[in-house]
């Protein structure tokens, strides 16, 4: 069966440049989202940057006496870690909620690629990623840690959580729509995935008591790595985490997008 | 040109949306829940709407008037059958629905532009005529959660109607807005009707269909029951629906 023509761009552009203008809409709603959430407290965007750093601040106190490690170092990791664990946690919530927010565009004005609902979550977040980072990179700063070229391998990195992003939001969205009390398994699902990463502890706790299976089959693990690794020693990742890293993103955007592709006519009879 | 072959649409059952009402199901072995509430709203519409022709659709509510308008536009997709539609297409429906409650009248305008097709380009092109025709001054600045009812329709309506499509389908969209504005956007309705190759409007008022179409469809449960000269439709459908 072909694809019915439809209102909106799909009609007026093409297939292809549909996709592309899912990218205009997208952004479009991510502004308004960024807004709304920076504009409506009184600290602003700074909340964005607080929250970890406050949660780093209380962590690193509390674990770095546990683990009797240096609070210099120790500090910029925890923050780190928990700036991009919120980045996570914020693809999965918003994603849950991308499809069923957008109702009322769904049902009531025109197709468009469904691929714009949970990219919109997802670019929202990603900005609110990259403020964080800034903010990290200050702490890293004034701990002692020098600039350096090495930092520039995060780029690729951030990259590969952007396109994580994506692909977990679009598939945290197509499961939530279709199943609506689903976000309580993921709610469980998120935190015991956040005590069996190394975010709040350093990962060779992990290889020390015979647990290196954790790291080595935990994608996040490894997503964090090639963040880390740049960011807190200015150094190349090891190749392996690009590999897993590579892996990973094969298989969920893979399954995203064939989701996206196989729901496009049905979803709408979900909301 | 807008063909439909064979158009079957059935909306699924209502499904199972916890899991508590799954586990039910699969207690009852079956695993469904409520299969047969499935409702069928369109069945086997088949139907070619070449290009200049203007086209009213009437019928009892719930007949699948608004229903026929979003398999049009690929809103909804048949369950069985095809829709092919020929040119750039736009649809207007309830006006006001569809938006982004905290953000401002500009924003979205700016958002529903988007959503109907226009690039942004094309939406700071238009942006002024748009807000304009709104007569909204001031207001659209404020988060459109403190507009009322009307100013809902005009900021939809005022969007909506910024394209001008060679495919028209319009579902009773100037039931809102005050005196003036109503007479405002039947002129713009009008422009954009001249414009439109096709037009498919659904409307509850024989008149608007009488003025505005040569064709009418009389959709009765989901079936095309006739299709003819407006006249003799709107004839048979009166004395049907006394």
């Amino acid at each position: 069966m072909s694809e019915p023509a439809t209102a909106g761009p799909r009609a007026r552009f093409g297939q292809r440049q549909a996709h592309l203008h899912a990218f205009s809409i997208a952004w479009q709603l991510a502004r308004l989202d960024l807004l709304r959430r920076y504009t409506s407290t009184m600290l602003g965007i700074l909340w964005a940057v607080l929250s970890p750093l406050c949660m780093a601040a209380i962590i690193g106190t509390v674990f770095g006496k546990l683990f009797r490690v240096e609070l210099q170092t120790f500090l910029p990791y925890l923050f780190l870690n928990l700036t991009l664990w919120a980045f996570f946690v914020s693809c999965l919530d918003g994603g849950a909620i991308s499809f069923i927010a957008a109702e009322g565009y769904i049902k009531q004005i025109a197709r468009v690629p469904l691929l714009a609902y949970p990219l919109r979550m997802v670019m929202a977040a990603f900005v609110t990623l990259l403020l964080g980072l800034l903010a990290v990179v200050l702490v890293i700063l004034i701990f002692g840690g020098r600039p350096s070229i090495g930092w520039l391998w995060a780029i690729p990195g951030l990259g590969a959580w952007f396109l994580f992003g994506i692909a977990i939001a679009s598939l945290s969205g197509m499961a939530n729509t279709w199943m609506r009390d689903l976000s309580y398994i993921q709610a469980v699902a998120i935190q015991a995935l956040f005590y069996a990463t190394p975010i709040m502890f350093p990962s060779s706790l992990l290889v020390a008591h015979g647990l290196q299976p954790l790291l080595t089959w935990n994608p996040l693990y490894h997503l964090l790595m090639i963040v880390q690794v740049p960011l807190l020693f200015g150094d190349r990742p090891p190749i392996e985490h690009y590999v897993a890293v590579v892996l990973t993103l094969v298989v969920l955007l893979g399954l995203a997008l064939a989701g996206l592709h196989g729901v496009r006519r049905r979803l709408v009879f979900w909301l | 040109m807008i063909e439909l072959r064979e158009v079957t649409l059935t909306f699924p059952p209502p499904r199972a949306r916890s899991i508590r009402e799954r586990l039910n199901g699969l207690r009852r072995r079956d695993g469904s829940v409520e299969d047969d509430r499935a409702v069928t709203a369109l069945r086997d519409i088949r139907l070619l709407v070449p290009p200049g022709d203007r086209v009213g659709i009437i019928g009892l509510n719930g007949a699948g008037k608004t229903t026929l308008l979003k398999v049009m536009c690929g809103i909804y997709s048949p369950t069985h059958g095809s829709v092919t539609v020929e040119g750039d297409i736009a649809c207007l429906f309830e006006l006001a629905t569809g938006f982004e409650m905290e953000a401002t009248g500009w924003d979205n305008i700016r958002t529903r532009g988007l959503l109907l097709g226009l690039s942004p380009a094309e939406i700071r092109e238009r942006m002024r005529d748009i807000a304009e025709f709104t007569e909204l001054g001031d207001a659209l600045d404020r988060p459109v959660k403190t507009y009322s009812m009307g100013m809902f329709v005009r900021l939809g309506f005022a969007v909506s109607t910024a394209i001008s499509p060679d495919v028209l389908l319009l579902d009773e969209v100037i039931a809102s807005g005050d005196m003036r504005f109503q007479e405002k956007a039947q002129r713009r309705l009008a422009d954009m009707v001249d414009r439109a190759s096709i037009l498919v409007l659904v409307s509850h008022s024989m008149d608007t269909i009488r003025q505005m179409c040569r064709r009418a469809l009389w959709l009765d449960q989901g079936r095309l029951r006739m299709d003819g000269p407006v006249d003799e439709v709107i004839e048979a459908y009166s004395a049907f629906a006394g």
